[in-house]
């Protein structure tokens, strides 16, 4: 009896310590909120970061039936003015499928979504390129030349030297039936082909230099997300198999092509659905992040899985949240080679933007509470960036109207990736 | 000393440590940026929300349109215009809708999406959506989970009680099926 008492009391106090250590690296981590140019009436905002180190944040202002998409540059201390990029009154606005802005090294991209002159429900991946000498946005641009009315969106951007830019997109070409619907029989509406993964890589000008299906089936309604390794780009998706499997799967382009798409960590997630919930993967040399949502027998979890080697090859997947979350995660890695994450922890309508500091052993390092929000679609996807060794969130606070919202995260801490 | 105690005495030393370095860790905040209005760590706890169907009615007194459906049966369909499989399954729910209407069966639709009021109805228009769709007060008030995954379709009871969860494309006989497992009189 006696030494079951003192292996509780052994128990408890480790747990404490563990606890404390974390409280106390937690203490040196501070979230300052900015005040960047953005009105009332907006969301939809992502924040990055150039190879210069400046924070440009985008967002769309909406009012009736029109949208504009706007950026502002924070530059040390001091925001740009808000510019305006694309506005329209037949743009596809969605929560979870949202315009992404990419600086290169001689100018800016940034994409919308147009609906289609024919669908109901169809819409293009509309794309403008900035020229820095000229210092305009050139003329719109349609990124997928398929020519299909049909689904296209979930869109993920690199820049590339030289002024090009590589993208990822959802494409749902195939999707469309050889025969119009009719009738009830339930096998007319069955769609022609699967929603499928395309990349591309574009100049300057907005020209398909290269262009490439990378997998055939995946989720309908998931982000796309791609990253920069030191051996080349690497894109993480939801796939989904012929039996319903919607794991996170990643391709690699090594040895000029693409790889076999891999499984990130072999989940079995198998859902009839999709889950409009899509995974983030980040890289700095040859470490490669990626944390994603998944569902498995209705328990919601959020984990996380690090490679050494460009994304080849994944550890364990260590577990972020589970239970009380509904996932929409971000992630970014630090100049000190950690990895900060973002994602939603939910209670009941209520939740909370956390966001935690993991080492490249997967030791977690810090956790806070950015802001509370709410589990609505509404507040949208926070999105995170890192300039140096501080992480910038973006999110859209919902409490009154809809406004986008943005706040830095500095952990003054001495590196430890090496635990 | 029993091990009640010693767990006791455990943790009050924790607790007392955590409250310490809280404490020092929600210090003002240096460093801060000319243009920004610093804020600690928000100690934001959020009220009490249901995360599972509750088995009461909920109060409806406050929406500002009461749902016909409250007191029937209900088939709740959350949908989006990015869900694929979700135009799929609607005009088999156009026809539920039609036969049951005399029923005590309600077949309602909700915008998982959550767009404003007039694109919701303008979107269901889009879609072909012939049956009622719930607004936002309404879908709070049934205190339905958030679906993890779409298409979801709710059968819920009369007291508001999630008797089923159905993820994937739908068919009227499947559901003709299941409510015939269930013993709903239809």
């Amino acid at each position: 009896m006696r030494s079951n008492a003192l292996k509780n009391l052994l128990q408890t106090l480790l747990v404490g310590t563990l606890l404390m250590g974390l409280n106390a690296r937690a203490q040196d981590l501070q979230v300052s909120m900015l005040t960047p140019p953005v009105t009332d009436q907006t969301s939809l905002s992502r924040v990055i970061t150039d190879a210069r180190g400046n924070v440009h944040l985008s967002w769309v202002a909406s009012k009736d039936d029109s949208s504009a998409l706007y950026y502002a540059t924070l530059t040390e201390a001091n925001w740009s003015p808000a510019h305006l990029i694309q506005q329209g009154n037949d743009w596809f606005v969605n929560w979870a499928d949202f315009p992404f802005l990419a600086v290169t090294d001689t100018g800016m991209v940034a994409h919308w979504l147009q609906k289609s002159a024919d669908g109901t429900y169809d819409y293009d991946i509309n794309a403008v390129f900035f020229d820095q000498e000229k210092h305009t946005w050139g003329q719109p641009v349609i990124i997928h030349k398929d020519g299909v009315s049909a689904e296209h969106g979930f869109v993920s951007m690199l820049p590339l030297g030289e002024g090009r830019s590589f993208m990822t997109w959802l494409d749902g070409r195939n999707t469309k039936p050889a025969t119009p619907h009719s009738g009830t029989d339930n096998k007319e509406h069955t769609m022609a082909g699967g929603m499928t993964l395309r990349a591309a890589v574009f100049d300057r000008h907005g020209e398909t230099l290269e262009e490439w299906e990378l997998d055939g089936l995946t989720c309908d309604c998931c982000n796309t997300s791609s990253a920069m390794t030191a051996t080349g780009p690497v894109v993480v998706y939801r796939d989904r198999t012929e039996q319903e499997i919607r794991d996170i799967y990643i391709t690699r382009f090594a040895d000029n092509q693409w790889t076999k798409p891999l499984a990130v960590s072999n989940d079995h997630w198998k859902v009839p659905g999709c889950p409009v919930n899509g995974p983030a993967v980040a890289a700095q040399g040859h470490l490669t992040a990626v944390v994603w949502f998944t569902a498995k027998d209705d328990q919601p979890k959020v984990q996380l899985a690090i490679s050494n080697n460009d994304g080849a090859a994944f550890g364990t997947p260590i577990l972020v949240d589970q239970g009380a979350t509904n996932g929409r995660v971000s992630m970014a890695i630090l100049d000190s080679g950690d990895i900060a994450i973002s994602w939603l922890h939910t209670n009941g309508k209520d939740a909370a933007l956390k966001v935690a500091l993991y080492s490249q052993a997967g030791k977690l390092l810090a956790e806070t509470e950015v802001a509370g929000t709410q589990s609505s679609r509404r507040s949208g996807f926070p999105v995170i960036t890192s300039q140096g060794n501080d992480i910038y969130v973006t999110w859209t606070d919902i409490s009154a109207g809809s406004q986008v919202k943005m706040a830095r995260v500095r952990f003054n801490m001495p590196p430890v990736s090496a635990d | 000393m029993s091990p009640l105690r010693y767990t006791i005495i455990a943790l009050l030393i924790t607790g007392v440590s955590l409250v310490g370095f809280t404490v020092i860790g929600s210090d003002a905040l240096p460093n801060q940026m000319p243009d920004q209005a610093s804020s600690q760590v928000p100690t934001h706890a959020p009220t009490h929300a249901p995360t599972h169907a509750s088995t009461h009615a909920p109060n409806i007194a406050p929406n500002p349109r009461p749902i016909e459906a409250l007191g029937s049966w209900k088939i709740i369909n959350y949908w989006s215009t990015t869900c694929a499989p979700c135009r799929i399954e609607i005009p088999e729910l156009n026809l539920l809708f039609d036969e049951l209407a005399a029923s005590n069966i309600q077949v309602l639709g909700v915008n998982f999406d959550e767009d404003d009021r007039k694109t919701t109805l303008r979107l269901a228009r889009r879609l072909g959506i012939e049956f009622p769709t719930l607004n936002l007060s309404e879908v709070e008030a049934l205190g339905l989970p958030a679906p993890s995954a779409l298409p979801t379709t709710y059968i819920v009871s009369p007291t508001n009680e999630v008797l089923t969860k159905l993820v994937g494309i739908q068919t009227k006989a499947s559901i003709y099926t299941l409510l015939t497992e269930l013993a709903i009189p239809h």
